[in-house]
């Protein structure tokens, strides 16, 4: 039996329907096994710079610090599959266990097995088994003396335990440490909206997705989707990230040409109508109608779409990023003046977009919204439902942001490049909802 | 931070009005109206305030070009030049009186000669609204 | 069914006026005609007939990256052109001005794609690509949301929208981009909106008078129309404020 009685058709990124009547549950990333594969991969895939750590080597140049007379002069590209095939061995529990240590040019990529992952408690795991076997291959390999090895490590894991993250590495890990997050169940929502725009190519529907996948498994990391709140959780997982019942792509591609901000709300509140979500509570003198709804948390999923789409009309139309925190913020005050109901997660979205705008437009210091995440001081109040919007404005921007996801994030499409769960979740995570569908 | 007070301490906190003009003065009226008041009899200071006209364009692609605002310019009250630095919107004056019945006397003349000048309006009080003489700061800062 | 928006409660003249704004159905007036030559002056982003710099290579279509949304999106045209993004920024006076700076996001976002708005308190920035920008600039000093001595143009140094007016009530610039011109009643600017002198005075108009600004105004006030007075939009404010915070609390318990 489903949890919940909601039933849903998901869509791809070019609104085709491509798994029907599904119950919310199938989507739960506590059932969904592509879900589940994106989690699993996102800690345990590492990249190791080999490159980097050879330069770093031969110059001398380690975290940061030039040490003379250190230097070591030892090919470390051309011997790529031979140390990628040392560090295999070393991470490898058993024969079969899913480890992957595989050569991308001048990289390794490295995917560490679970079975490490679960006899530990941390997602650290990932990085430090990596980067202890990428240490001692070297050292081993080229039988690098005692006096020397420190060089090593520090070509490799960069500057730590000095500093709090591994400041100066030539390894790489999507994830930050955990000391960089903001508090319990936050290490899903540190990856930058740049990030996600690399690994799905800058297609905007499914970094929506991608984003809404990694935000709302944060939620449940968080403790905010226990319980009665779960749903509202999946509902907003559904409408807003995975297309669901086609509301985001009908919503843009209605307004795509001419439309605005504001013909969005109007195309969403006709929906919401429609669709029963919400319906006229009373009828004020002036002829102003306010609305009410019996299901808050479906009408806040519904506002979460909407709120996609008129970013990727308003920001689609400028193929410029910056406008993001203002369309969130204003989309969302107009919707409710609209409505008389609260905007996307009661209230805190709008919120967000006030504080965004003012970190993203240089009045305080610099950055671009691609480097914003769900870990930031001002954004992480609106759970699981903002940052999907950051990351589809990214995705469309057309060449004017000084930290683009191609500046700032190649090494993850790189690294992640051929992971379909990555560069297309909504396909695989429908895939995988049809067959718990089957077993609810 | 509030430095010494601009006039000498006359030995008793003495009354002082406060106008607050409805509109924001030019220049001209500025100096029309200051030359009303520093005529009457028993007017010890006059202190204006209003809002900052700058020298010189102070921000922006354009900073440090002369800002040749048409109202920064130098005034002449009684003889006396002064170089205007505000958009004038509130006098204070400080009133050296013995009695009540005097200050009415002189309330009276302040009013007459802002009615002549001031056309949009303006409110008046009376009271202490600042510094009469040094405190502790001061001596410790010379 | 086809939804028509309602966009605003409230039957005071403000709240009419901010549907009016707010609605693209409205044809806003034409109030002045400031030659769009004299609009890039003011703005001083590019002297008049000067090419657009560009930020990166035209858009091409088929030459995007593989994304569905681009496909339904069109963009504007100087996106299309990889045109700068620009600004033009106003102050708004708490004197009855027509606008306020909120309301202009509202109606920038009502009316107009592609645009980058923020509100700051007494200002209103909007940012596009260039040559749209000047599009919607002209538009914007023309019609009736703007009054020559009531609104300022400003990309810096905005201070003025709450303080009081001068004496020809024009609202206050410490860098008086604008003078009162005596002899024609009207406001001319005399540099552009970061300061630099202009070559030649631009004439933005008169100024209209307080009667017929407080008929236009989308503010509310104590000496003009009290927000309390308007039932439906203090009904607002306070259904909103209640509905976030039982959201905020159990949304799925929500009942009314």
């Amino acid at each position: 039996m489903p949890k919940y009685e909601d039933v849903i058709d998901l869509y791809d990124d070019n609104g085709k329907r491509i798994a029907k009547d599904i119950p919310l549950e199938a989507i739960s990333p506590l059932r969904n096994e592509a879900i589940k594969k994106i989690v699993s991969l996102t800690k345990r895939t590492i990249a190791v710079d080999l490159a980097g750590i050879e330069k770093a080597l031969k110059s001398g140049s380690v975290a940061g610090a030039v040490i003379k007379g250190k230097e070591i002069d030892i090919p470390l590209v051309k011997n790529a599959n031979k140390i990628a095939k040392i560090v295999k061995e070393k991470i490898q529990v058993y024969d079969g266990d899913g480890t992957e240590v595989a050569v991308k040019g001048n990289r390794l990529v490295a995917i560490v097995p679970e079975a490490r992952m679960s006899a530990g408690i941390e997602y650290t795991t990932g990085f430090t088994s990596v980067a202890a076997a990428t240490t001692e291959a070297i050292i081993d390999e080229f039988k690098i003396p005692m006096y020397e090895a420190n060089m090593v490590k520090a070509a490799v894991w960069g500057r730590y335990p000095q500093t709090i993250n591994f400041q100066g590495a030539n390894v790489k890990s999507i994830l930050e440490v955990p000391q960089n997050n903001e508090g319990a169940g936050f290490a899903l929502r540190n990856i930058m909206a740049n990030h996600v725009v690399a690994l799905v190519n800058r297609n905007a529907m499914q970094g929506t997705a991608l984003s809404a996948i990694f935000e709302q498994c944060g939620s449940y990391e968080m403790g905010d989707l226990i319980g009665n709140f779960e749903r509202g959780g999946l509902l907003a997982l559904a409408y807003e990230g995975l297309n669901a019942n086609n509301m985001l792509y009908t919503l843009v591609k209605k307004n795509g040409k001419t439309g605005t901000v504001g013909t969005v709300i109007e195309s969403l509140m006709d929906r919401a109508i429609t669709d029963g979500v919400i319906k006229v509570k009373e009828t004020l003198p002036s002829g102003y109608k306010v609305y009410t709804t019996k299901d808050l948390p479906l009408w806040n999923a519904y506002a979460a779409t909407g709120m996609v789409a008129a970013v990727m009309v308003n920001i689609g139309a400028a193929r410029a990023a910056q406008g993001v925190p203002g369309t969130v913020l204003y989309y969302n005050d107009l919707l409710e003046h609209e409505s008389g109901l609260p905007g996307v997660d009661y209230g805190r979205a709008e919120g967000v977009g006030v504080g965004m705008s003012f970190f993203s437009h240089s009045i305080y210091g610099g950055g671009g919204p691609g480097l914003f995440h769900g870990n930031h001081v001002v954004t992480r109040h609106a759970k699981g439902v903002l940052i999907p919007a950051v990351t589809a404005a990214n995705c469309l921007d057309g060449g004017t942001q000084t930290f683009s996801a191609e500046a700032t994030s190649g090494l993850f499409k790189e690294v992640f490049g051929d992971v379909e769960e990555f560069a297309r979740p909504m396909q695989c995570v429908a895939a995988e909802a049809k067959k718990v569908k089957k077993k609810l | 931070m509030v430095s010494n007070p601009p006039a000498d301490y006359a030995g008793v906190p003495l009354p002082e009005v406060q106008i607050i003009t409805n509109r924001l003065l030019s220049a001209e009226t500025t100096e029309a109206v200051l030359n009303k008041l520093d005529v009457i009899e028993g007017v010890r200071q006059i202190n204006m305030t209003g809002e900052s006209i700058p020298k010189t364009i102070n921000s922006g692609p354009a900073k440090g070009l002369p800002n040749n605002h048409t109202e920064r310019k130098v005034i002449n009250v009684n003889g006396r030049e002064m170089e205007l630095r505000y958009l004038v919107g509130a006098f204070y004056i400080e009133l050296e009186v013995a009695d009540e019945a005097e200050l009415d006397d002189k309330l009276e003349e302040i009013k007459a000669a802002c009615d002549s000048c001031i056309e949009f309006g303006y409110v008046l009080n009376v009271g202490r609204y600042s510094k009469y003489k040094p405190t502790l700061h001061d001596y410790r800062s010379e | 069914m086809a939804y028509k928006r309602q966009f605003y409660p409230g039957d005071s003249i403000p709240a009419k006026n901010r549907r009016r704004y707010m609605d693209p159905k409205v044809k806003l007036k034409k109030l002045r005609d400031v030659p769009m030559d004299d609009v890039v002056r003011i703005m001083g982003h590019r002297n008049p007939g000067e090419d657009y710099k560009s930020i990166h290579p035209p858009i091409e279509e088929g030459k995007e990256p593989e994304c569905p949304i681009r496909k339904l999106v069109v963009p504007i045209e100087g996106a299309k052109h990889g045109d700068r993004v620009r600004y033009i920024q106003f102050t708004d006076s708490v004197y009855f001005a027509p606008i306020s700076p909120y309301q202009r996001a509202w109606m920038y976002l009502s009316r107009y794609r592609g645009v980058d708005t923020g509100t700051l308190s007494g200002r209103q920035i909007i940012e596009v690509r260039e040559r749209n920008l000047e599009i919607m600039a002209k538009e914007m000093i023309d019609n009736e949301t703007f009054d020559p001595a009531l609104t300022g143009i400003r990309g810096a140094t905005v201070h003025g929208h709450a303080c009081r007016l001068d004496e020809n009530g024009l609202m206050f610039d410490g860098w008086q981009r604008y003078q009162w011109d005596a002899k024609k009643k009207e406001v001319v600017y005399v540099k552009d909106q970061v300061a630099i002198p202009l070559d030649r005075k631009i004439s933005v108009g008169k100024p209209a008078s307080q009667a017929d600004l407080k008929k236009r105004t989308t503010i509310f006030r104590a000496d003009g129309v009290d927000m309390r007075e308007d039932k439906e939009v203090t009904m607002y404010g306070l259904r909103i404020h209640k509905l976030r915070t039982l959201g905020g609390y159990q949304p799925w318990a929500f009942k009314e």
